[in-house]
């Protein structure tokens, strides 16, 4: 039994079994040094492929045989691919090369890079919450060194500026400490430097 | 608008103000300043022992600060020049200066600073700002004005007088107003302050003039200590309003009441010494009002 390609349909097409045309299992050498008949399907145990042999020559085919990793689905229909790819999913893979665009599909999980028109720039969205969830980049920190008292900022990401230190480091206490840290605010003229408790170094 | 500047290597009579030929006197500076009444006079780094006092003096809506804006690296020492009635218009703001022994000495003023109704003053440090017992009495060493005080200390500060009635570091009469004290650390050491000085009414008074002016007080320290801690220091509402919260005051005569007001030991480093840090098991740690 063999096969042989169709150009009409674009498909192989079954071959009569006359001729002996079963598959050809052997190594790329051994195949390619073979005489077949026309027809003759080829599989490669050193490169795991298919091959066709058709207009008097091999024709490699990219399909690819891959082990079964998976256990088999109950029931009557074995919908999983046991291979990593589904008819919606892929899973276990590596995407190299791609490029990520629009996406209309708002359910958890889903990400898309969309144009934003009020802020004039591209955003990376994931859809979380029930809400498309942009993702900062291009997250810069700068020296302000336009306030009377220098302080540093986070910018350049969004239409906001966030200071560096929570709470208000623009406003210093009398011994150059932020008068307002971590949202909480101290007595006196001489605010108490914010310590970090509880952790290791 | 200008810049000028004084620094303790500068010189009155052959500066002319310049970051390159600066001035000595800051009143001096205040005075000769010639562009207008908003100019920026930058005190440089350093202790001076000025030669020029003030009396009767408006800053107008001058700013002056230091130029680094650090703690005690700009100390203007008034030594015994008599400094009274020193005032400010709306958009006066005086910042990171300590400003030392000032006294009313001639004169019969309320205050060493009257009816200052600058922007604010803020960080800054004053110590033995003293008014005068004198005829018109019931001054403090900051007398009236609606300024906003932010994270400023005051050492020592009295009054001067020995009417019970009378202000101590702030009063504020019929003739008086609004003020604001935000973060400040009001501290006396009983030993140093003259005990006919240090009267029940040293910290804040409204005065009895019956005018009802008010005056707000949060996040702020007041402390006294040193000797047998015999006095203490108060305040009064008199005929004005004093509105209280989120502060410390220990030592001081207070019954109790206002939100967030509490009574314990600021904990402070070294108060005698005149270190008001907090201590790391400060109360005042993260318990003021944003």
């Amino acid at each position: 039994m063999g096969f042989k390609f169709n150009p009409l349909t674009g498909k192989l097409d079954l071959v009569s079994p006359s001729g002996g045309s079963s598959l050809l299992v052997d190594t790329i050498i051994n195949i390619f040094n073979s005489t077949p008949e026309e027809g003759q399907l080829a599989f490669s145990t050193d490169t795991e492929k298919y091959y066709l042999y058709e207009d008097s020559k091999w024709k490699e085919s990219d399909a690819i045989s891959s082990e079964r990793i998976g256990a088999i689905d109950m029931g009557a229909i074995q919908g999983s691919s046991l291979s990593g790819y589904g008819k919606d999913y892929v899973s276990s893979k590596i995407i190299s090369n791609c490029s990520l665009g629009s996406n209309s599909e708002a359910k958890k999980g889903a990400i898309r890079t969309v144009f934003a028109n009020s802020l004039q720039r591209d955003l990376f969205q994931i859809y979380l919450q029930e809400n498309w969830q942009t993702i900062l980049t291009g997250v810069n920190i700068q020296t302000d060194k336009n306030e009377a008292i220098v302080d540093i900022e986070f910018t350049d990401f969004a239409p906001w500026v966030l200071s560096l230190i929570t709470g208000n480091s623009d406003s210093k206490d009398s011994n150059r400490v932020a008068t307002i840290q971590n949202m909480k605010i101290d007595m006196g003229a001489y605010s108490a430097p914010l310590t970090i408790d509880g952790g290791t170094f | 608008m200008a810049t000028f500047y004084i620094a303790a290597n500068g010189s009155d009579s052959t500066g002319d103000g310049s970051e390159s030929s600066p001035w000595f006197n800051l009143f001096y500076a205040a005075s000769n300043s010639r562009s207008g009444t908003s100019d920026t006079i930058i005190v440089k780094d350093g202790t001076y022992t000025q030669t020029v006092g003030a009396s009767n003096f408006s800053l107008n809506n001058r700013h002056i600060r230091s130029e680094s804006l650090e703690p005690n690296s700009a100390i203007l020492d008034f030594a015994s020049l008599d400094t009274q009635n020193i005032s400010g218009t709306s958009e006066a703001k005086i910042e990171g200066i300590k400003f030392q022994n000032m006294q009313v000495i001639d004169g019969n003023s309320r205050g060493v600073f009257l009816n200052f109704d600058g922007e604010y003053i803020k960080n800054c440090i004053f110590q033995r700002i003293t008014g005068k017992d004198g005829p018109r009495g019931r001054g403090g060493s900051f007398h009236a004005g609606s300024t906003r005080y932010q994270s400023c200390i005051f050492i020592d500060c009295w009054s001067g007088s020995s009417d019970t009635n009378n202000g101590g570091v702030f009063s504020s009469t019929s003739g008086g107003y609004d003020f604001e004290l935000v973060n400040c650390t009001i501290y006396f050491n009983a030993n140093n302050i003259p005990a006919e000085n240090f009267m029940p009414v040293a910290v804040i008074h409204m005065g009895d003039g019956g005018s009802n002016r008010s005056a707000t007080v949060s996040n702020t320290i007041v402390l006294v200590d040193g000797g047998t801690i015999s006095k203490f220091a108060e305040i009064r509402n008199g005929n004005g309003t004093v509105n209280t919260t989120y502060s410390c005051l220990h030592n001081a005569n207070y019954t109790g009441g206002e939100t967030g007001v509490i009574t314990d030991d600021p904990l402070l480093v070294d108060s005698v010494n005149n270190d008001f840090r907090l201590r790391p098991t400060s109360p005042c740690i993260g318990t003021g009002v944003l």
